[in-house]
């Protein structure tokens, strides 16, 4: 069968279809819960993938996604609180109009936005993947070397305020792959004799738990509201299309920001969502009212935040790197699922790439069908008291870690990482550095050793393969940027201090 | 309560140690006994990775030492160690108990240790709950979740 129709086929089976619109409605409710986020909502619906089909299990996850991204957004517009960390512009502007008694249609503009920002986004994701896919295939060891190296430079990205703490979280995660059997020659490592430990760490359970066993160790230590959020209702009311015509800029600019932000190492829909935003009052007409319920505002960011959903897949699925954390999980599951993301996918397993790409459509189409019937009855879950939901999150995480090889060790593993995790919340070392290192090391070890026996052990004709040299001076601006813009930074505060004394 | 940056240098103390530790451990002689090729044999990375970690801990070392930070609150700290304790008892339950009993009192319990006390919710929702997830996963998704002792299908 040609590969585009059984990609449509499998993205339209039954099992798949019911998946994305589970996986979307979860998501929703994770992204309406202040706090949960896309990763543990990802997290939490793993163990369910483990006995699923490919496409039904990829499109549960991507329904997670999706509808984490957009459900925050209801909390903002209703609460004055970002569900997540992506909708944190969208209450900028969605607070105001809910005021002004337009909770209705500041829904109604976030869910149209948040569903062109993420059909934009696989259109990019279409377009750029089998691009970039067919472009690695000149990849060497060597490239392969300097790719992994220019992804550690997301945990920069991610660290900003912590770049020393974040890199040496990095430098753990980079160690904690090596435990357990050396891919070349079959070396056991850092086993210390204990047998379980031979098949190294699992990734899973790492992620389970620092991302949301920590999570929930954290809120215990809050003051929790015991009685749930107040009640109240909201409806959905579509704007009409006039009030679009005079916006439909700000919508594409905001999409193709989402998507070039979403591609970029460690960047995420956050970081995303407010480039867009200063980018809209910056050029917007209406920019006096923004910050105080203008729906260029919501435009911007709601349209933006989702346009990252695909093309965060982009680096993910052509080259096999995870852009953020929640890429990382994601990139673990498929290959849980027997998927090896990279270039060989677009040559092996077409069908299953067509299907992500449909599934990834139809998420967007059900995220808005979702919001539409459902946005008056999701802030209802705010209502769960947190003390009740800590441990039913926890239980389905606990399952989690457990089912990725029914191992009790991997529940030890997970709890471990939880505490680890907590501690590191507490101290500020941030988390998703550790986890990015875990993805890469495999990559980034393997590809350096074959390297090197190319190059006869010469690390210095690393540098003379113009791809690599490419890669290895982008890591080397990333890196340094920062401290530059310090020095900079400095250098103006001592002129500023001079000008004064003259 | 100790200040973030002195929590902050002892974790990278920690890691400073355990980097240290393992670095040692590269050095036992059957890491020198196995294959090399170009001179690279399994110790190579990881003693990369560890002499990174040990700079990079030094740093933060110094950073944090050398950082005014005010005391952590130790409001709710108490209550998270709790927490974490019964989450640990639960792994520990779940391992010899089995899923399906020390998941109902997990979720029974771990709301009233942080303050709730509706009685009749947490006797419903942890029975509901547990055997809604137990169900789904070992009946509909074929995961086989641990076992008790007593009984032979749960």
């Amino acid at each position: 069968m040609d590969p585009l129709l059984a990609g449509l086929a499998a993205a339209f089976e039954p099992a798949s279809l019911l998946m994305v619109v589970i996986g979307t409605v979860i998501g929703v409710l994770v992204g309406v819960l202040p706090g949960l986020g896309s990763v543990v909502g990802i997290t939490m619906v793993l163990p369910f993938t483990y006995g699923m089909p490919q496409t039904a299990s990829i499109a549960l996850m991507l329904g997670v996604f999706c509808g984490s991204c957009y459900g925050g957004s209801i909390t903002a517009i209703v609460l004055n609180t970002p569900g997540t960390p992506q909708a944190a512009a969208t209450v900028l502007d969605g607070y105001p109009m809910a005021k002004r008694g337009e909770a209705d249609l500041a829904i109604g503009w976030v869910t149209a936005a948040s569903t062109l920002g993420g059909l934009f986004s696989v259109l990019i994701l279409i377009l750029a993947a089998p691009q970039l896919a067919a472009f690695s295939l000149q990849f060497t060891p060597i490239e392969y070397f300097a790719l992994g190296i220019f992804s550690l430079t997301c945990i920069a990205n991610v660290s900003r305020d912590a770049m020393a703490k974040g890199l040496l979280a990095g430098m753990a995660g980079l160690f904690l792959a090596t435990i357990g059997t050396d891919p070349v020659t079959g070396d056991l490592r850092f086993t210390f004799d204990v047998f379980e430990l031979s098949s190294g760490i699992e990734l899973v359970p790492v992620i389970v738990g620092l991302f949301a066993f920590s999570e929930m160790f954290v809120r215990t230590a809050e003051r929790l509201d015991l009685g749930g959020a107040e009640r109240f209702r909201v409806g959905f009311r579509l704007p009409p299309l006039r009030e679009w015509r005079p916006r439909l800029g700000i919508l594409l600019r905001s999409c193709l920001i989402g998507s070039f932000v979403g591609a970029l190492p460690g960047t995420g829909a956050a970081t995303a969502s407010f480039i867009a935003y200063s980018e809209a009052k910056r050029v917007s007409p209406r920019r006096e009212r923004m910050g105080h319920g203008e729906p260029d505002g919501l435009i911007a960011a709601e349209s933006s935040n989702n346009a990252v959903t695909g093309s965060a897949l982009v680096p993910t699925l052509a080259l096999g790197v995870p852009g953020d954390p929640v890429t990382a999980v994601m990139l673990g599951a498929l290959v849980i699922q027997g998927v090896a993301p990279g270039p060989q996918l677009f040559i092996d397993q077409m069908p299953l790439v067509y299907a992500i790409f449909f599934v990834l459509i139809l998420c967007n189409i059900v995220m808005f069908a979702t919001g539409a019937l459902g946005a008056p009855l999701f802030t209802r879950v705010l209502r769960i008291p947190e003390p009740l939901l800590i441990p039913l999150v926890m239980v389905i995480t606990l399952v989690g870690a457990y089912g990725v090889r029914g191992n009790m060790l991997d529940v030890w593993v997970a709890l471990a990482a939880g505490a680890v995790g907590a501690v590191m919340r507490v101290t500020g070392f941030p988390i998703a550095p550790m986890v990015i290192g875990m993805v890469l090391s495999p990559m980034i070890e393997q590809s350096l050793r074959q390297g090197l026996v190319v190059t006869r052990g010469s690390f210095l004709a690393f540098f003379e393969r113009p791809i690599a040299l490419t890669l290895f001076a982008l890591t080397a601006a990333i890196f340094l940027w920062p401290l530059v813009q310090r020095l900079r930074g400095k250098g103006r505060g001592k002129a500023a201090e001079r000008v004064p004394d003259a | 309560m100790p200040s973030q940056g002195a929590l902050s240098a002892l974790v990278a103390g920690v890691l400073l140690a355990a980097a240290a530790v393992f670095g040692w451990d590269t050095f036992r002689d059957s890491y020198h006994l196995s294959r090399a090729v170009q001179g690279v044999g399994p110790a190579f990375f990881p003693r990369l990775v560890l002499i990174g970690m040990a700079g990079l801990a030094v740093v933060v070392i110094v950073q944090e030492l050398r950082r005014r930070s005010a005391p952590l609150s130790g409001e709710g700290a108490a209550r998270a160690a709790a927490a974490t304790a019964l989450t640990v008892l639960y792994g520990i339950g779940v391992a010899t108990v089995g899923f399906l009993l020390s998941s109902i009192a997990f979720i029974a319990l771990m709301p009233v240790l942080l303050g709730y006390r509706r009685w009749p919710v947490l006797a419903v929702l942890s029975v509901v709950y547990a055997v809604a997830v137990w169900w789904m996963f070992e009946r509909f998704l074929l995961i086989i979740l641990p076992h008790s002792p007593w009984f032979a299908t749960f």
